[in-house]
């Protein structure tokens, strides 16, 4: 065994605190000692200049101090000529910190190998060694391992390294406690392994010969085979698939309504309450309408994002995701992309925001910009709101025919984010897609700690990221929409005199006069809110870019509709009820029936005609009408290129394809 | 090689980066192997001494560069 032998050093470090890099394979179960001792007491940070991230968190142990642990992206080798090996290596080094942290090595290298599989990991443990850190191994899983008959000598192995080794599983807790006091008290180890890469790889086999105990056996693991079998085969993998995918969705879109339904509420409440406690005018209405309703607007949506996280964080704790890459690998490869892309495609279908986020998992770098690039055509929970509104006026008493619609915009966004990616992969981003290889992880029943903790990271991550972005949108638009404030309209102003002189001349006992007033009053409103929305900046615009939209169908009044709604898909159902209703509210079967009879200017031509209906569903399927989805897209992609090419393609195809829909209609009539 | 049968891994015909990851993962010459599965993607099986192993999924296009001789 190719061993240089030292004296074992202690490293001076601060007094009673220790900065732990926690190093690791993936699927060695690193976050779920990381969630077990921080709970929390977490932080996700950047690496500045790129899109990876580490978790830091905070141990205090009374009698070990304060423990600061850097949960890093998980690695096979960090000599690896991949972003998340530079990373670990950087950090070991001290040359790179998460965006907040001092830049210095860590004091400890904690390295985590897993049980089942001990000789693997020593690799990565042998390179760890070679860094002259303090060092603690941790064997984890080592009740699953125990399971299967695997042992090794831990005290030998302990020897052997020049270090301290715990086995531990970080899922019962078993051994976490010392694992604490041996990441406390760590020391340079006193043995360095080869520095060369075939050097290194016998030195590990060795090192496993030694510590390895037990027999060799070869039977098959039968129930892993038969699930990996059905799990990955062509129709059966297919199948089950499609509903875990199906249960997942239900779940979501099932459970998320309560919550949403309940942080709509509040931020009615709290608008209302902003409206009561302060006076009319301009600090109201930009608290009302610009801050509570853009942040409402926005926490809307993370229960869903949320539960999205939840649910594939467990999915992916039991093992069956790996398999379903594979799956989707055969469907995704024809196109220019591979397995690695179908969990940021599926997650999408939330919000494009944690979708895109998520393409950091994809290995290539084309494979990872053309996911990017095609992930917001998948159907959002924010194009919701349009397809519901634009299905019930063209299937008014059909329900059937309007799920079928439905669908069929889901399925539309699919093929148009498939056909994009595979243009893409043939011209910007041509080569093939790299074959996968890919680590199954064993079968196991989900942690739902560690999936409720992985939720709330990046359920604040969302919150964070998209949160101040959207915010500031919403004022913006608020302000383009509501300013200049204008005088009423002369017929408003008349109305209102009438409805006052009808009050005036009213009997004690009389009640129709009132009634009258009441209803003069409302159209008084209506007619003012028109007025004030066509004369607003937003109004101006849309009146500008009308002919822009004409070739579509679109009037004056959807053209603000699709103007205002640039910046969040769902603004279009809200302006459009306050256009052409009056009211926000569009919950109610009277304004669903109000906008579908909704007429144009000249009082005669309804606004949602049937071809234009179709129009505007196929261009809110198609189009990129979401700021803070092409923020992301600049920072994730590294350049602002991307997302303006994400901009002018989908608003491009989106476009076009309303035009042919809504012109072919007209050729056949259909009006 | 047929599902079910052990073999050892004898060399790989891989691009650098394929091999590098490969070789980080485990699979690199000398390591023991069973065919869980062949095809539509290959699973593999690495076995080491005292009963420890780890499965990877390989696509085609990566199974057909690797040699495996008998055990």
């Amino acid at each position: 065994m190719t061993t240089e032998v030292g004296q074992s050093e202690a490293r001076p470090r601060t007094a009673d605190s220790a900065r732990v890099a926690l190093l690791g394979n993936p699927n060695t179960g690193k976050s779920t000692l990381f969630n077990r001792l921080c709970g929390a007491r977490q932080k996700t940070s950047n690496f500045p200049g790129t899109t990876q991230e580490a978790r830091v968190g905070l141990v205090r142990a009374d009698d070990h101090g304060a423990i600061e642990l850097i949960d890093l992206p998980g690695v096979y080798s960090i000599e690896l000529d991949m972003t998340e090996a530079a990373l670990c290596r950087g950090m070991i080094s001290g040359e790179i910190a998460p965006r907040g942290e001092r830049l210095a090595p860590p004091d400890v290298i904690c390295v985590m190998i897993d049980a089942t599989d001990l000789g693997r990991g020593l690799v990565l443990v042998g390179e760890a060694l070679r860094r002259r850190l303090p060092t603690v191994v941790a064997i984890n899983m080592v009740d699953l391992a125990r399971r299967r008959g695997v042992h090794a000598d831990e005290g030998r192995l302990a020897d052997i390294l020049g270090c301290a080794v715990v086995v531990c599983s970080a899922r019962t807790g078993e051994g976490v406690d010392r694992l604490l006091s041996e990441m406390a008290r760590a020391s340079i180890p006193n043995r360095t392994p080869p520095g060369d890469a075939s050097g290194l790889e016998r030195w590990a086999d060795e090192v496993f010969a030694e510590v390895a105990l037990g027999d060799d056996r070869d039977e098959a693991r039968t129930i892993t085979d038969r699930l990996d079998k059905a799990f990955t085969h062509p129709v059966a993998g297919v199948g089950a698939f499609a509903f875990v995918m199906a249960l997942m969705f239900y779940v979501i879109f099932k459970l998320a309504t309560y919550p949403m339904d309940l942080v709509d509420g509040l931020f009615a409440s709290l608008a209302d309450g902003v409206r009561r406690v302060l006076p009319e005018g301009i600090l109201a209405d930009l608290l009302a309408g610009g801050v509570v309703g853009g942040v409402g607007a926005t926490v809307i949506f993370v229960p869903q994002i949320c539960l999205l996280f939840f649910m594939i964080s467990l999915l992916e704790d039991t093992g069956y995701l790996a398999r379903a890459a594979f799956v989707m690998d055969r469907v995704l490869r024809p196109f220019g992309l591979s397995g690695h892309s179908f969990v940021p495609l599926l997650s999408s279908h939330a919000c494009a925001l944690p979708g895109i986020m998520s393409a950091r998992a994809v290995p290539d770098r084309k494979d990872r910009l053309a996911t990017i690039l095609v992930a917001p055509f998948m159907t959002c929970s924010a194009r919701i709101p349009v397809y519901v509104l634009l299905t019930t006026i063209l299937f008014r008493g059909r329900p059937a025919m309007g799920a079928i619609a439905f669908v069929g915009c889901y399925a539309l966004g699919i093929i148009a984010a498939l056909g994009s990616a595979a243009l893409a992969r043939r011209t910007l981003l041509q080569g093939k897609s790299r074959p996968m290889a890919l680590e199954l992880p064993s079968y196991k029943v989900p942690s739902l700690s560690t999936a409720l903790l992985t939720t709330l990271d990046r359920g604040l991550v969302f919150l964070k990221k998209a949160g101040s972005t959207i915010l500031a949108i919403s004022i913006v638009l608020w302000w383009l929409s509501t300013y200049p404030i204008v005088e009423p309209p002369p017929v408003a102003t008349d109305l209102r005199a009438r409805a006052a002189a009808l009050v005036a001349t009213a009997g004690d006992d009389s009640t129709d006069p009132l009634y009258e007033s009441e209803m003069l009053l409302a159209e008084a409103g209506l007619l003012e809110a028109i007025h004030a929305t066509r004369m607003s900046f937003a109004g101006r615009l849309g009146r500008g870019i009308e002919p822009v939209f004409r070739p579509l169908g679109f009037d004056w009044q959807l053209s603000v509709g699709v103007l205002s709604s640039f910046a969040a898909r769902e603004v279009f159902v809200s302006t459009m009820a306050v256009m052409l209703t009056g009211e926000e509210d569009t919950e109610t079967e009277g304004i669903l029936d109000r906008l579908a009879r909704a007429t144009r200017e000249d009082g005669v031509t309804p606004v949602f005609t049937v071809a234009v209906s179709w129009a505007l569903l196929v261009y809110y399927v198609l189009a990129m009408q979401c700021l803070p989805t092409l923020a992301v897209t600049a920072k994730e992609s590294g350049s602002v290129k991307w997302a303006v090419l994400q901009l002018v393609w989908m608003c491009t195809v989106a476009y076009l394809a309303a035009m042919i829909v809504y012109q072919s209609l007209l050729l056949f009539g259909v009006r | 090689m047929e599902q079910g049968q052990i073999g050892v891994i004898t060399r790989t015909l891989l691009q650098e980066q394929d091999a590098a990851l490969l070789r980080a993962m485990g699979l690199r010459p000398n390591t023991k192997i069973r065919v869980c599965q062949t095809g539509g993607p290959w699973i593999i099986e690495m076995r080491r001494s005292g009963g420890a192993c780890s499965r990877i999924g390989l696509a085609d296009a990566i199974a057909a560069h690797i040699h495996v001789g008998p055990f």
